[in-house]
Protein backbone atom coordinates (compact mmCIF):
# COMPACT_ATOMS: atom_id res chain seq x y z
CA UNK A 1 0.00 0.00 0.00
CA UNK A 2 2.43 2.44 0.85
CA UNK A 3 4.95 1.76 -2.34
CA UNK A 4 1.80 2.04 -4.62
CA UNK A 5 0.63 5.60 -2.52
CA UNK A 6 4.02 6.77 -3.28
CA UNK A 7 4.09 6.19 -6.89
CA UNK A 8 0.41 7.51 -7.30
CA UNK A 9 1.46 10.88 -5.48
CA UNK A 10 3.86 13.13 -6.19
CA UNK A 11 6.80 14.10 -3.94
CA UNK A 12 6.33 17.88 -3.66
CA UNK A 13 6.24 19.63 -0.18
CA UNK A 14 4.04 21.68 0.70
CA UNK A 15 5.35 25.31 2.11
CA UNK A 16 1.93 27.08 3.13
CA UNK A 17 -0.99 25.97 5.29
CA UNK A 18 -2.38 22.84 4.02
CA UNK A 19 -6.82 21.84 5.00
CA UNK A 20 -7.20 17.87 4.66
CA UNK A 21 -10.12 17.14 3.35
CA UNK A 22 -12.15 13.70 4.21
CA UNK A 23 -13.98 12.49 1.29
CA UNK A 24 -16.65 10.18 3.21
CA UNK A 25 -17.78 8.78 -0.30
CA UNK A 26 -14.14 7.75 -1.87
CA UNK A 27 -12.65 6.68 0.97
CA UNK A 28 -10.02 9.40 0.77
CA UNK A 29 -8.22 12.70 2.06
CA UNK A 30 -7.81 15.66 -0.39
CA UNK A 31 -4.75 17.59 0.64
CA UNK A 32 -5.53 21.17 -0.30
CA UNK A 33 -2.42 23.88 -0.52
CA UNK A 34 -4.47 26.37 0.74
CA UNK A 35 -2.22 29.15 -0.81
CA UNK A 36 -2.11 28.06 -4.28
CA UNK A 37 -5.51 27.00 -3.74
CA UNK A 38 -4.29 23.17 -5.11
CA UNK A 39 -4.97 19.55 -4.45
CA UNK A 40 -1.22 18.86 -4.53
CA UNK A 41 -2.16 15.15 -3.10
CA UNK A 42 -5.43 12.10 -2.79
CA UNK A 43 -4.50 9.79 0.33
CA UNK A 44 -6.52 6.36 0.47
CA UNK A 45 -7.71 5.93 4.16
CA UNK A 46 -10.27 3.65 5.59
CA UNK A 47 -13.91 3.57 5.11
CA UNK A 48 -15.99 7.10 5.57
CA UNK A 49 -13.34 9.16 6.44
CA UNK A 50 -14.85 12.28 8.32
CA UNK A 51 -13.14 13.46 10.77
CA UNK A 52 -9.84 15.51 11.27
CA UNK A 53 -6.85 16.22 13.74
CA UNK A 54 -3.90 17.62 13.75
CA UNK A 55 -0.73 16.56 15.23
CA UNK A 56 1.93 19.26 14.50
CA UNK A 57 4.78 18.44 16.57
CA UNK A 58 4.13 14.77 15.59
CA UNK A 59 4.28 15.29 11.93
CA UNK A 60 0.85 13.58 11.64
CA UNK A 61 -2.35 13.85 11.02
CA UNK A 62 -5.33 11.11 12.31
CA UNK A 63 -8.36 10.67 10.42
CA UNK A 64 -11.67 8.69 11.80
CA UNK A 65 -12.92 6.47 9.59
CA UNK A 66 -17.02 5.99 10.26
CA UNK A 67 -17.44 2.67 8.44
CA UNK A 68 -14.25 1.11 9.22
CA UNK A 69 -14.40 1.47 12.57
CA UNK A 70 -10.98 2.91 12.88
CA UNK A 71 -8.33 5.64 12.74
CA UNK A 72 -6.04 6.34 9.91
CA UNK A 73 -2.68 8.18 10.66
CA UNK A 74 -1.25 10.15 7.84
CA UNK A 75 2.14 11.50 7.44
CA UNK A 76 2.02 15.43 7.28
CA UNK A 77 5.28 15.69 5.58
CA UNK A 78 5.38 12.83 2.90
CA UNK A 79 1.14 12.78 2.57
CA UNK A 80 1.66 9.08 2.97
CA UNK A 81 -0.91 6.49 5.04
CA UNK A 82 1.52 5.27 8.00
CA UNK A 83 -1.55 2.78 9.45
CA UNK A 84 -4.61 2.54 10.23
CA UNK A 85 -5.60 1.74 13.86
CA UNK A 86 -8.98 -0.35 14.87
CA UNK A 87 -11.33 1.83 17.64
CA UNK A 88 -14.73 -0.66 16.94
CA UNK A 89 -16.37 2.21 16.88
CA UNK A 90 -18.45 4.62 14.21
CA UNK A 91 -15.58 6.75 14.92
CA UNK A 92 -16.75 10.82 13.91
CA UNK A 93 -15.53 13.05 16.18
CA UNK A 94 -11.53 13.26 17.02
CA UNK A 95 -9.64 15.13 19.01
CA UNK A 96 -5.63 15.52 20.60
CA UNK A 97 -4.48 16.38 23.68
CA UNK A 98 -2.59 19.45 23.12
CA UNK A 99 0.85 17.47 23.85
CA UNK A 100 -0.40 14.89 21.16
CA UNK A 101 0.23 12.02 23.60
CA UNK A 102 -3.40 11.28 23.89
CA UNK A 103 -6.28 11.13 20.78
CA UNK A 104 -9.90 11.11 21.42
CA UNK A 105 -12.37 9.32 19.33
CA UNK A 106 -16.24 9.72 19.78
CA UNK A 107 -18.18 6.72 19.50
CA UNK A 108 -21.30 7.66 17.15
CA UNK A 109 -23.08 4.62 17.85
CA UNK A 110 -22.99 4.70 21.48
CA UNK A 111 -22.21 7.07 24.79
CA UNK A 112 -18.49 7.04 25.08
CA UNK A 113 -15.61 8.29 23.93
CA UNK A 114 -12.07 6.41 23.71
CA UNK A 115 -8.69 7.76 24.50
CA UNK A 116 -6.05 5.80 22.36
CA UNK A 117 -2.44 6.28 23.57
CA UNK A 118 -0.59 7.81 20.45
CA UNK A 119 2.79 6.02 21.04
CA UNK A 120 1.10 2.84 21.79
CA UNK A 121 -2.47 3.09 19.54
CA UNK A 122 -3.22 -0.66 20.81
CA UNK A 123 -3.58 1.02 24.33
CA UNK A 124 -7.03 2.18 24.53
CA UNK A 125 -9.75 3.32 27.19
CA UNK A 126 -12.96 4.20 27.04
CA UNK A 127 -15.08 6.52 29.56
CA UNK A 128 -18.44 7.63 29.50
CA UNK A 129 -20.00 10.47 27.52
CA UNK A 130 -23.09 11.81 26.34
CA UNK A 131 -25.78 10.28 23.35
CA UNK A 132 -24.12 10.04 20.06
CA UNK A 133 -21.22 12.14 21.38
CA UNK A 134 -19.61 14.32 18.30
CA UNK A 135 -17.21 17.19 18.30
CA UNK A 136 -14.69 17.22 20.74
CA UNK A 137 -11.88 19.93 22.16
CA UNK A 138 -9.17 20.44 24.72
CA UNK A 139 -9.04 23.34 26.76
CA UNK A 140 -6.40 25.45 26.07
CA UNK A 141 -4.59 24.01 29.48
CA UNK A 142 -5.40 20.59 28.31
CA UNK A 143 -7.03 19.79 31.74
CA UNK A 144 -10.73 19.74 30.10
CA UNK A 145 -12.34 17.53 27.65
CA UNK A 146 -15.37 19.49 26.26
CA UNK A 147 -17.67 16.53 24.15
CA UNK A 148 -20.96 17.87 22.00
CA UNK A 149 -23.34 15.28 22.56
CA UNK A 150 -26.18 15.41 19.93
CA UNK A 151 -28.90 13.12 20.60
CA UNK A 152 -28.92 14.13 24.98
CA UNK A 153 -28.29 17.66 23.60
CA UNK A 154 -25.81 18.48 25.89
CA UNK A 155 -21.84 18.76 26.58
CA UNK A 156 -19.74 16.57 28.42
CA UNK A 157 -16.88 18.28 30.22
CA UNK A 158 -14.08 15.66 31.33
CA UNK A 159 -11.49 16.03 33.62
CA UNK A 160 -8.46 14.56 31.38
CA UNK A 161 -6.29 13.56 34.12
CA UNK A 162 -9.09 10.70 35.78
CA UNK A 163 -11.49 11.14 32.61
CA UNK A 164 -14.69 11.11 34.59
CA UNK A 165 -17.19 13.48 34.12
CA UNK A 166 -16.62 16.95 36.06
CA UNK A 167 -19.70 19.19 33.99
CA UNK A 168 -22.72 18.32 32.18
CA UNK A 169 -23.95 21.33 30.80
CA UNK A 170 -27.28 21.89 29.01
CA UNK A 171 -27.36 23.70 25.14
CA UNK A 172 -29.26 23.99 22.17
CA UNK A 173 -30.98 20.53 20.86
CA UNK A 174 -28.44 18.43 18.72
CA UNK A 175 -24.99 19.86 19.15
CA UNK A 176 -22.86 18.86 16.82
CA UNK A 177 -19.57 20.63 16.19
CA UNK A 178 -17.42 22.67 18.48
CA UNK A 179 -14.29 25.07 18.71
CA UNK A 180 -12.52 27.20 20.86
CA UNK A 181 -12.22 30.80 21.17
CA UNK A 182 -8.59 32.24 19.98
CA UNK A 183 -8.45 33.57 23.98
CA UNK A 184 -9.33 30.07 24.95
CA UNK A 185 -11.79 31.40 27.31
CA UNK A 186 -15.19 30.21 25.69
CA UNK A 187 -16.66 27.02 23.29
CA UNK A 188 -18.33 27.64 20.92
CA UNK A 189 -20.92 24.77 19.60
CA UNK A 190 -23.15 24.71 17.15
CA UNK A 191 -26.88 23.30 17.59
CA UNK A 192 -28.58 21.49 14.18
CA UNK A 193 -32.34 21.83 15.26
CA UNK A 194 -32.05 24.54 17.06
CA UNK A 195 -30.40 26.76 14.75
CA UNK A 196 -28.24 28.55 17.22
CA UNK A 197 -24.61 28.61 18.57
CA UNK A 198 -23.99 28.21 22.15
CA UNK A 199 -21.47 30.17 23.62
CA UNK A 200 -20.19 28.25 26.59
CA UNK A 201 -17.64 29.67 29.31
CA UNK A 202 -14.78 27.39 29.77
CA UNK A 203 -14.57 27.66 33.46
CA UNK A 204 -18.12 29.31 34.66
CA UNK A 205 -19.87 26.74 32.26
CA UNK A 206 -22.00 29.54 31.83
CA UNK A 207 -23.92 29.82 28.84
CA UNK A 208 -25.58 32.47 25.96
CA UNK A 209 -26.65 31.75 22.70
CA UNK A 210 -26.97 33.50 18.89
CA UNK A 211 -28.83 32.38 15.97
CA UNK A 212 -27.35 30.82 12.97
CA UNK A 213 -28.93 29.62 9.71
CA UNK A 214 -30.38 26.35 8.76
CA UNK A 215 -29.12 23.54 10.35
CA UNK A 216 -25.49 24.63 11.65
CA UNK A 217 -22.56 21.95 10.87
CA UNK A 218 -19.57 23.59 11.58
CA UNK A 219 -18.44 26.84 13.06
CA UNK A 220 -14.57 28.61 13.11
CA UNK A 221 -13.72 31.73 14.87
CA UNK A 222 -11.65 34.62 13.45
CA UNK A 223 -8.03 35.10 14.96
CA UNK A 224 -9.26 38.35 17.01
CA UNK A 225 -12.04 36.52 17.92
CA UNK A 226 -14.88 38.72 16.55
CA UNK A 227 -16.28 37.64 13.99
CA UNK A 228 -18.16 33.67 13.67
CA UNK A 229 -18.55 31.47 10.43
CA UNK A 230 -21.00 29.25 10.68
CA UNK A 231 -21.69 26.21 7.54
CA UNK A 232 -26.06 25.98 7.62
CA UNK A 233 -26.12 22.72 6.48
CA UNK A 234 -29.59 23.10 4.65
CA UNK A 235 -28.88 26.87 3.55
CA UNK A 236 -26.39 26.04 1.06
CA UNK A 237 -24.69 29.12 2.70
CA UNK A 238 -22.18 30.72 5.62
CA UNK A 239 -23.47 32.91 8.34
CA UNK A 240 -21.11 35.76 9.46
CA UNK A 241 -22.11 36.52 12.60
CA UNK A 242 -20.57 39.64 15.02
CA UNK A 243 -20.15 37.95 18.40
CA UNK A 244 -20.32 40.95 20.43
CA UNK A 245 -23.78 41.58 19.40
CA UNK A 246 -25.30 37.89 17.52
CA UNK A 247 -26.18 39.53 14.46
CA UNK A 248 -25.38 38.24 11.07
CA UNK A 249 -23.65 40.37 8.93
CA UNK A 250 -23.61 38.67 5.96
CA UNK A 251 -24.46 35.31 4.62
CA UNK A 252 -22.58 34.01 1.79
CA UNK A 253 -23.71 31.42 -0.87
CA UNK A 254 -21.44 28.57 -0.78
CA UNK A 255 -21.92 24.60 -1.98
CA UNK A 256 -24.81 21.97 -1.23
CA UNK A 257 -24.36 20.81 2.54
CA UNK A 258 -21.51 22.68 4.03
CA UNK A 259 -20.23 20.84 7.13
CA UNK A 260 -16.32 21.75 7.76
CA UNK A 261 -15.47 24.91 8.03
CA UNK A 262 -12.22 26.32 9.48
CA UNK A 263 -10.16 29.84 9.54
CA UNK A 264 -6.80 29.90 8.00
CA UNK A 265 -4.85 32.67 10.15
CA UNK A 266 -1.90 32.74 7.62
CA UNK A 267 -4.19 33.76 4.48
CA UNK A 268 -7.02 34.98 6.01
CA UNK A 269 -9.78 32.81 4.30
CA UNK A 270 -12.11 30.19 5.02
CA UNK A 271 -11.83 27.07 4.18
CA UNK A 272 -15.52 24.97 3.60
CA UNK A 273 -16.11 21.33 2.63
CA UNK A 274 -19.82 21.08 0.65
CA UNK A 275 -20.49 17.69 1.23
CA UNK A 276 -23.55 18.17 -0.98
CA UNK A 277 -21.77 19.46 -4.11
CA UNK A 278 -18.10 17.51 -3.65
CA UNK A 279 -16.43 20.95 -3.50
CA UNK A 280 -14.41 23.18 -0.71
CA UNK A 281 -15.11 26.88 -0.85
CA UNK A 282 -12.55 29.03 -0.18
CA UNK A 283 -13.83 32.49 1.18
CA UNK A 284 -11.70 35.41 1.24
CA UNK A 285 -12.19 36.82 4.86
CA UNK A 286 -11.37 40.54 4.42
CA UNK A 287 -14.56 40.75 1.41
CA UNK A 288 -16.76 37.92 2.97
CA UNK A 289 -17.06 36.33 -1.07
CA UNK A 290 -16.39 33.02 -2.19
CA UNK A 291 -13.35 33.43 -4.22
CA UNK A 292 -12.69 29.64 -5.46
CA UNK A 293 -14.79 26.86 -5.37
CA UNK A 294 -11.88 23.67 -5.55
CA UNK A 295 -13.66 20.37 -6.46
CA UNK A 296 -13.13 17.21 -4.13
CA UNK A 297 -13.97 13.89 -4.46
CA UNK A 298 -17.31 12.38 -2.97
CA UNK A 299 -19.23 13.96 0.03
CA UNK A 300 -16.24 15.80 1.61
CA UNK A 301 -16.69 17.14 5.51
CA UNK A 302 -13.26 17.68 7.05
CA UNK A 303 -15.06 17.59 10.43
CA UNK A 304 -13.04 19.38 13.35
CA UNK A 305 -9.73 21.11 13.00
CA UNK A 306 -8.28 20.23 10.21
CA UNK A 307 -6.01 22.90 8.82
CA UNK A 308 -2.21 21.97 9.37
CA UNK A 309 -0.01 25.49 10.18
CA UNK A 310 3.74 25.79 8.42
CA UNK A 311 5.07 27.31 11.45
CA UNK B 1 -1.12 9.49 30.98
CA UNK B 2 0.39 6.67 32.79
CA UNK B 3 -2.67 6.72 35.01
CA UNK B 4 -4.48 6.55 32.13
CA UNK B 5 -3.30 3.92 30.66
CA UNK B 6 -1.58 1.97 33.28
CA UNK B 7 -4.29 -0.03 35.00
CA UNK B 8 -6.10 -1.35 32.25
CA UNK B 9 -5.53 -1.43 28.38
CA UNK B 10 -8.78 -2.30 26.81
CA UNK B 11 -12.46 -0.54 26.21
CA UNK B 12 -13.91 -0.71 29.56
CA UNK B 13 -17.49 0.10 28.86
CA UNK B 14 -20.06 -2.18 26.19
CA UNK B 15 -21.32 -0.40 23.31
CA UNK B 16 -24.58 0.82 23.88
CA UNK B 17 -26.99 0.69 21.47
CA UNK B 18 -29.31 4.05 21.09
CA UNK B 19 -33.41 3.60 20.59
CA UNK B 20 -33.28 7.28 19.65
CA UNK B 21 -32.70 7.83 15.69
CA UNK B 22 -29.46 9.39 15.77
CA UNK B 23 -28.20 10.88 12.55
CA UNK B 24 -26.24 8.22 10.95
CA UNK B 25 -22.18 8.92 11.21
CA UNK B 26 -22.14 8.94 7.46
CA UNK B 27 -25.15 10.02 5.90
CA UNK B 28 -26.37 9.08 2.39
CA UNK B 29 -26.59 11.33 -0.18
CA UNK B 30 -30.10 10.91 -2.72
CA UNK B 31 -31.10 12.85 -5.80
CA UNK B 32 -33.60 11.76 -8.42
CA UNK B 33 -35.04 14.05 -11.53
CA UNK B 34 -38.09 13.24 -13.82
CA UNK B 35 -37.92 15.26 -17.13
CA UNK B 36 -42.08 15.84 -17.54
CA UNK B 37 -43.71 17.06 -21.26
CA UNK B 38 -45.82 19.62 -18.80
CA UNK B 39 -45.36 23.26 -18.24
CA UNK B 40 -43.08 24.07 -14.75
CA UNK B 41 -45.88 25.80 -13.45
CA UNK B 42 -48.15 23.03 -13.15
CA UNK B 43 -45.74 20.85 -12.18
CA UNK B 44 -45.19 22.73 -9.30
CA UNK B 45 -48.92 23.37 -8.60
CA UNK B 46 -48.89 19.38 -7.88
CA UNK B 47 -45.84 19.49 -6.15
CA UNK B 48 -46.30 22.69 -3.12
CA UNK B 49 -49.48 20.99 -2.55
CA UNK B 50 -48.66 19.56 0.64
CA UNK B 51 -51.76 17.99 1.83
CA UNK B 52 -52.51 16.17 -1.36
CA UNK B 53 -49.57 14.14 -2.35
CA UNK B 54 -52.38 11.50 -3.65
CA UNK B 55 -53.03 13.91 -6.44
CA UNK B 56 -49.56 13.25 -7.81
CA UNK B 57 -48.10 9.71 -6.30
CA UNK B 58 -50.09 6.95 -7.49
CA UNK B 59 -48.39 5.31 -4.14
CA UNK B 60 -50.42 7.25 -1.79
CA UNK B 61 -53.94 6.86 -0.05
CA UNK B 62 -54.61 10.13 1.71
CA UNK B 63 -52.62 13.05 3.40
CA UNK B 64 -53.55 14.61 6.64
CA UNK B 65 -52.41 17.93 7.33
CA UNK B 66 -51.78 19.63 10.53
CA UNK B 67 -50.39 22.62 12.65
CA UNK B 68 -48.32 22.67 15.53
CA UNK B 69 -45.34 23.75 17.29
CA UNK B 70 -41.90 22.48 16.50
CA UNK B 71 -39.12 22.10 18.62
CA UNK B 72 -38.08 25.29 18.25
CA UNK B 73 -41.38 26.39 19.45
CA UNK B 74 -42.20 27.56 15.85
CA UNK B 75 -45.51 27.18 14.12
CA UNK B 76 -45.27 24.61 11.77
CA UNK B 77 -47.28 22.35 9.00
CA UNK B 78 -47.06 18.70 9.48
CA UNK B 79 -48.50 16.06 7.25
CA UNK B 80 -49.02 12.39 7.48
CA UNK B 81 -48.93 10.30 4.42
CA UNK B 82 -50.74 7.11 4.32
CA UNK B 83 -49.40 5.25 1.71
CA UNK B 84 -51.47 2.01 -0.07
CA UNK B 85 -49.42 -0.36 1.07
CA UNK B 86 -50.35 0.16 4.62
CA UNK B 87 -47.21 2.02 5.68
CA UNK B 88 -47.03 5.71 6.46
CA UNK B 89 -44.85 8.79 6.38
CA UNK B 90 -44.71 11.61 8.70
CA UNK B 91 -43.16 14.76 7.41
CA UNK B 92 -42.57 18.71 8.74
CA UNK B 93 -42.72 21.28 6.17
CA UNK B 94 -39.66 23.01 6.56
CA UNK B 95 -40.46 25.71 3.27
CA UNK B 96 -42.06 26.49 0.19
CA UNK B 97 -40.33 28.77 -2.13
CA UNK B 98 -43.19 29.72 -4.47
CA UNK B 99 -40.76 31.96 -6.83
CA UNK B 100 -38.07 29.76 -7.07
CA UNK B 101 -40.42 26.15 -7.17
CA UNK B 102 -38.72 25.08 -4.42
CA UNK B 103 -40.28 22.76 -1.32
CA UNK B 104 -38.17 21.40 1.63
CA UNK B 105 -39.14 19.41 4.47
CA UNK B 106 -38.83 16.51 6.93
CA UNK B 107 -39.33 12.85 7.37
CA UNK B 108 -39.45 12.03 10.39
CA UNK B 109 -38.88 8.50 11.61
CA UNK B 110 -40.52 8.39 15.23
CA UNK B 111 -44.14 8.67 13.77
CA UNK B 112 -42.95 6.69 10.45
CA UNK B 113 -42.76 3.21 8.49
CA UNK B 114 -40.18 3.36 6.61
CA UNK B 115 -36.80 3.06 7.82
CA UNK B 116 -35.02 5.87 7.09
CA UNK B 117 -33.87 8.43 9.04
CA UNK B 118 -32.69 12.39 8.95
CA UNK B 119 -34.38 12.39 5.47
CA UNK B 120 -34.46 16.55 4.37
CA UNK B 121 -35.33 16.35 0.74
CA UNK B 122 -35.87 19.46 -1.01
CA UNK B 123 -38.08 18.87 -4.37
CA UNK B 124 -37.51 21.77 -6.60
CA UNK B 125 -39.06 22.30 -10.59
CA UNK B 126 -36.74 24.01 -13.05
CA UNK B 127 -37.98 25.12 -17.03
CA UNK B 128 -35.77 23.14 -19.84
CA UNK B 129 -36.75 24.21 -22.93
CA UNK B 130 -40.43 23.91 -23.15
CA UNK B 131 -40.20 20.96 -20.20
CA UNK B 132 -39.92 20.80 -17.08
CA UNK B 133 -37.38 19.04 -14.68
CA UNK B 134 -38.15 18.14 -10.97
CA UNK B 135 -35.41 16.89 -8.83
CA UNK B 136 -35.78 15.34 -5.41
CA UNK B 137 -32.37 15.49 -3.38
CA UNK B 138 -31.51 15.56 0.13
CA UNK B 139 -29.28 13.19 2.65
CA UNK B 140 -30.88 10.52 4.83
CA UNK B 141 -29.20 7.90 6.97
CA UNK B 142 -30.02 4.39 8.04
CA UNK B 143 -33.02 4.03 10.40
CA UNK B 144 -30.44 2.28 13.08
CA UNK B 145 -27.32 4.27 14.48
CA UNK B 146 -25.58 2.26 16.21
CA UNK B 147 -22.39 0.57 15.46
CA UNK B 148 -23.81 -2.68 14.19
CA UNK B 149 -26.94 -2.27 12.87
CA UNK B 150 -29.79 -4.35 12.62
CA UNK B 151 -30.14 -5.63 8.77
CA UNK B 152 -33.53 -4.12 8.44
CA UNK B 153 -32.53 -0.69 9.49
CA UNK B 154 -28.85 -0.66 7.94
CA UNK B 155 -27.73 1.85 4.84
CA UNK B 156 -28.97 -0.41 2.23
CA UNK B 157 -32.59 -1.06 3.73
CA UNK B 158 -32.46 2.69 3.64
CA UNK B 159 -31.55 3.38 0.17
CA UNK B 160 -34.01 0.95 -0.73
CA UNK B 161 -36.99 2.52 1.34
CA UNK B 162 -36.45 5.78 -0.61
CA UNK B 163 -36.39 4.36 -3.78
CA UNK B 164 -39.37 2.14 -3.56
CA UNK B 165 -41.69 5.55 -2.63
CA UNK B 166 -39.64 7.83 -5.13
CA UNK B 167 -39.53 6.00 -8.01
CA UNK B 168 -43.40 5.43 -9.09
CA UNK B 169 -43.95 8.68 -7.47
CA UNK B 170 -41.92 10.52 -9.77
CA UNK B 171 -43.08 7.94 -12.68
CA UNK B 172 -46.57 8.98 -11.66
CA UNK B 173 -46.19 12.46 -10.84
CA UNK B 174 -44.99 12.48 -14.81
CA UNK B 175 -48.32 10.83 -15.97
CA UNK B 176 -50.60 13.12 -14.30
CA UNK B 177 -48.87 16.21 -15.31
CA UNK B 178 -48.79 14.95 -18.57
CA UNK B 179 -52.32 14.05 -18.67
CA UNK B 180 -55.23 15.90 -20.55
CA UNK B 181 -56.00 18.73 -17.18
Amino acid sequence: MGILLSLLCSLDVVAGNIAYITNQGSDSVSVLDIENKKVTHTILVGKAPVGVAIASKQKRVYISNANSQTVSVINSRTQQLLQEIPVNIQAVGIALSRDEKILYVADWGGAQVIAVDTAHPEKQKAFKAGKTPSGMLLSADNKKLFIANRDSNDVTVVDTRTLQTIAQVKVGIHPFALTLSPDGKMVFVVNVVSNSLTLLNVDSYQTSSIKTGQHPYGVAISPDGHWAYVSNNHAETVSVIEIANGKTVKTIDVGEFPEGIEYDKSTQQVVVANWGSDTVSIIDAKTNTVTNTIPSPKLCRSFGQFILEAK
Amino acid sequence: MKKIFGIIAVSLLPLIPLTAAAHGAAALRFEKTVTIKAPPAKVWALLKDFGNVQAWHSGVESTKVEQKKDENGDDTTYRTVKLKNGGTMYEKLRSIDDAGMRLKYEYILDKSTLQLSNFYPTVSVTAKGSETVVTVKGSYTRADSSNIPKPEQNDDAATKAINEYFDPGLESLKKVAESGK
